[in-house]
């Protein structure tokens, strides 16, 4: 990726779905994989590129993360991790539903696992009609499925409430 | 969180996001952090889209289960592990790929998995009651394509070391660990020469704990000339000064030796060297552990008399780091 760097003072537009748009650097915008690959085919830096699935307020917190991440050396480990886990604190379930749904779009791996690991963190040791109340699930099984699922649960002392 | 100036979104606009139309493959990401016990037991009743994403074989081609939560060992799981372990087998449909327990384990589940898991490329099984050299023998017979096999136990032998070599042809990857449970200064190589008679392709190699002297890892560097990673942590029976350090610093990559510190071990080795100040294994385990108790004085003492334990090799942490880093799964 030597030419990125030689580049580094380029800058692209990114358009979010509420119209804002986001100057970003160019190194910035090579963390998503979708952008990079857009960068690398016919489209050029001079347009302003659609991002019509993210909002301002999720494209903000998204190229937060991507400017620390571009911008921090392989040697700061420990301090990206941290960076990472403080990013995600006192996320509310919204926020990190939009998030983990712009980091699959883009294409941010480092973010996507980072959002999904919290999601996941948010699930476990919950009984999940407590996690049908955090995430606002219906509870759409049949009642055919949930006889499937009792009968499957043969290693439990205790059924399917 | 980065400080923005654009406010929150009206309580209503996170009430709408619909969690159950999340993508499926994202979905899936999610519920696989989730973990096993965590999908079976709750994460799979939420609604019939993260149902229907936990059945699909691909979610099960890692299963990574514990057979206690924490310290609270056998309290108040109310589930039967053994069994669910069966399940997470069943819905693998013989894509299993990597099983790793915590725990328990039996012979039947061992032979579960031999029926059902033929692409089985990764074994880990950590304090597993109830698993014999018979046990493993069998199912090695059934895992040709097995690469690596992680053990934490006392009750498995050269007898199963044997069988596995042998059935095993792809192995490149053991660790045969115990903690004290053996008089530290007794000396027994036949572990050791049963690695080094029919495990000519391994790779990484880790003994925690083994009573084997200069004779058997002489006859390791001999019979493993592939070996780049060699872990004699608590191996109290080598010395490693002379000729045979010579030879192992020139031919392994990635050394640990007897009296390095095993403070980064990924498992736990503070039963070996510290649970004392955590719990009393007397009080948990339901019987038969007493042996550990008696062995943890003469462990403690050696790592007082060693003193300077926590000699570090940075270069060798990679390959006893993390059990994800290497063995890809691809066919």
């Amino acid at each position: 990726m030597a030419s990125s760097i030689e580049n580094n003072n380029e800058k692209l537009t990114l358009k979010s779905s509420d119209g804002e748009e986001f100057l970003v650097e160019k190194h910035v915008a090579l963390q998503s994989t979708l952008l990079q690959n857009m960068l690398d085919s016919d489209c050029s830096s001079a347009d302003v590129i659609p991002l019509p699935k993210i909002d301002a307020r999720t494209l903000a917190l998204v190229l937060g993360y991507c400017k620390k991440h571009a911008d921090a050396s392989s040697s700061k480990q420990g301090e990206l991790n941290s960076f990472d886990s403080e990013f995600l604190k006192d996320m509310d379930m919204g926020a990190l539903f939009n998030l983990v749904l712009a980091a699959n779009f883009m294409e941010i791996k480092g973010l996507l696992d980072i959002a999904a690991q919290k999601i996941a963190d948010t699930i476990k040791d919950k009984p999940h009609q407590e996690v049908r109340e955090i995430f606002h699930v219906e509870n759409d099984y049949t009642p055919e499925e949930e006889a499937a699922v009792r009968e499957e649960n043969r290693w439990a002392f205790e059924g399917f409430p | 969180m980065a400080s923005s100036s654009t406010p929150p979104p009206p309580a209503e606009a996170i009430d709408a996001r619909n969690w159950a139309e999340l993508p499926r493959d994202v979905t899936a990401m999610i519920l696989k952090k989730v973990g096993v016990m965590d999908l079976l037991q709750s994460a799979q009743k939420v609604c019939m889209a993260w149902r229907s994403v936990s059945k699909d074989p691909d979610m099960w081609r890692s299963i990574h289960m514990s057979g206690y939560v924490g310290e609270d060992m056998w309290d108040e799981m109310g589930y039967d592990v053994e069994k669910m372990a069966t399940h997470a087998i069943d819905r693998s449909c013989g894509q299993l790929v990597e099983f790793s327990i915590k725990g328990f384990g039996s012979n039947e589940l061992l032979d579960y998995i031999g029926e059902r898991a033929s692409q089985l490329r990764r074994l880990h099984i950590i304090y597993p009651w109830g698993i014999s050299d018979d046990g493993l023998s069998e199912t090695a017979k059934k895992l040709p394509l097995l690469e690596e096999l992680h053990i934490f136990s006392g009750s498995l032998s050269k007898e199963a070391l044997l069988n596995v070599g042998r059935c095993c042809p792809h192995l490149k990857s053991l660790k045969f660990n115990i903690r004290g449970s053996r008089a530290p200064y007794m000396e027994y190589d036949d572990e050791a020469l049963a690695i080094a008679e029919t495990m000519p392709g391994l790779h990484h190699l880790q003994l925690l704990g083994n009573n084997l002297t200069d004779d058997g890892l002489k006859a390791i560097l001999d019979g493993c000339p592939n070996l780049e990673s060699l872990d004699l942590r608590h191996c109290f029976n080598v010395n490693l000064g002379g000729s045979l350090g010579e030879r192992c610093s020139e031919q392994i990559k990635y050394l640990r030796q007897p009296y390095d510190s095993t403070d980064d071990c990924e498992f736990d080795m503070t039963f070996y060297n510290g649970y004392d100040d955590d719990y009393s294994l007397d009080d948990d385990y339901p019987s038969g552990f007493s042996e550990i108790d008696l062995m943890s004085d003469v462990v403690d003492e050696y790592f007082e008399w060693s003193g300077g334990s926590d000699v570090f090799e940075p270069d060798s942490k990679p390959y006893f780091g993390d059990d994800d880093d290497y063995g890809d799964d691809d066919d």
